[in-house]
Formats: structure tokens, sequence, C-alpha cells
């Protein structure tokens, strides 16, 4: 009587679609995510203790806004467009030049983010915001 | 003359640790990716050219100011004189805190200035004005 050998089982889970699953997720996790920095202009506000500062009057450029759009620099009015090539001018002709932003309470926060952004263009170093 | 077979050169990619390497993607991309909705309010932000990155998105505190004047932080509804304490105690908390503004193009400079008060008393100097690209 011949011996039958027993047949060993061998259970398997099939891996080769394994890759294929992990990539279907990991497209579905780069399409997902929204990789969203927000983006803004940045300012340092003045400390609460800090006492005013002396400056000589010939180191500051004042920007005033009006509630109507209106922008005046050193009380001549300008456009919003031709403060950054102003801005340059005055900072090629004094470098310590500070300009100090103040707008009326009804002013639109949107000309007022213009403006910022007009300096910002012209690399200023020192944006004061008056209040 | 016997005929030699040629013999014939299977060259393969070794394709075991694909989804080991897949895998490890995968998880990069869920541990870096941030779920984060935006519990805000409804606005338009204003538009500006010259703008630059937040350095990180970890030691930032909202701000939301819709053109009705509401304001909020993080999904909370907030009068201006109380930004003051919740800005005080998220600054204790993170010292290298950034505050992003998020106002609507239409709000009046009044209150962007009685933030600013608010937040310097608050001792929370950094601040953004987050604006969309032109």
């Amino acid at each position: 009587m011949g011996l039958v050998r027993k047949k060993v089982r061998i259970a398997e889970i099939p891996s080769g679609s394994l890759a294929d699953i992990a990539f279907l997720l990991l497209i579905f996790f780069m399409v997902a995510t929204t990789i969203d920095m927000d983006k803004g202009i940045g300012i340092v506000l003045p400390s609460a203790q800090d006492s005013e500062i002396e400056m000589s009057k010939k180191n500051i450029t004042s920007i005033l806004i009006d509630p109507r759009g209106t922008v005046l620099m050193d009380e001549k009015e300008v456009s919003i467009k031709d403060i950054k090539a102003k801005v340059e001018a005055l900072q090629l002709q004094n470098p310590k030049m500070v300009f100090s932003v103040k707008a009326h309470p009804l002013t639109k926060y949107r000309t007022y983010i213009e403006v910022l952004d007009q300096l910002k263009q012209a690399k200023t170093r020192v944006i004061s915001i008056a209040e | 003359m016997e005929l030699k077979k040629k013999s014939q050169l299977k060259a393969s990619i070794p394709t075991a640790s694909l989804p080991d390497i897949v895998f490890m993607l995968i998880f990069f991309f869920m541990v870096s990716s941030v779920l984060r909705s935006h519990e805000g309010l409804q606005i338009l932000m204003p538009k500006a050219k010259q703008i630059e990155k937040l350095e990180s998105n970890v030691h930032v505190a909202y701000i939301w100011i819709s053109k009705e004047g509401l304001i909020s932080i993080d999904g909370r509804l907030y009068q201006p004189q109380s930004v003051r304490s919740v800005m005080y105690e998220k600054r204790t908390v993170d010292p290298q805190l950034i505050v992003s503004i998020r106002a609507d193009e239409l709000v009046n400079m009044d209150l962007i200035g009685q933030i600013h008060k608010e937040l310097r008393l608050a001792d929370a100097l950094a601040v953004n004005y987050s604006t969309r690209a032109i």
C-alpha cells in the first residue's frame, strides 16, 4: 500500500496588486491635499510700552489717506500707483527715510492695503502705522 | 556540429519592495498634510502684489473681520475690546505668534485701528494682512 503524501496547503494573500492599491491611495492624498500657504503683507506693530521716538522731520514722509481714497504724500496729492516711484526717489535721496501711514477712520481697508503694497514694492525699510 | 542555444538574459527590476516605498510616500503625505477647514467669516480679501508667504502654518492666529464689522477668532465672535485678552493668551502660549488679519476689503480703517491697538496691548506685534494675489 502506497502512502499518500499529504498535500501541504499554502494559503497566501495575493500581493501583486498591493502596489496598485497603495498608488491609488497616494494619488488620492496628493490630489486632496491643498498646500495653501497664507500670503499677505507683513508688518510689525510698535510695542505698547514704546514711548514716542523723536525723529527729525526731514526723515519722515507722512502719507495720509482720506475716506474717498485720495492719498496725500507730504501734503501733496498723489495717485496710488505713483507712490512706488515717489517713495523710491525719496529713499534714494535719504536712505533713513521713514514712511508714516495714517488712514482716516472711514477709509476702506482696501485702499490702505493698496498703499502698503506700493510701499512694500518700493522696498521700504521702515513703515510706521500712525493712529 | 551542435547548435548552442543562445542564453537569453532576463533583466527585471525587483518590484517586491515597491509597495513599501509607496506606503512610505503615503505616510509622508498623510502626516504632512493639514486638513484644515477655515472656520471664519464670509469675506473678500483685498488684492496686493508684493506679498510674502507666512513662514509657518503653526504659529499663526487668525482674526477674521467681515464687512459688517464682525470679528471672529477660532470660530467665535468677539467684541473689539475682547481681542486683547484672547490674543494675550495665545501670545503667552506661543511667543512666536503671528497674527494674520483676514479682513474684508470694505472694512473701515477705524475697526482695523482698534484691532491694532488691542494687538499692541496684547503684545502680539507681528501682523500679517492676508491678501489675494493680483
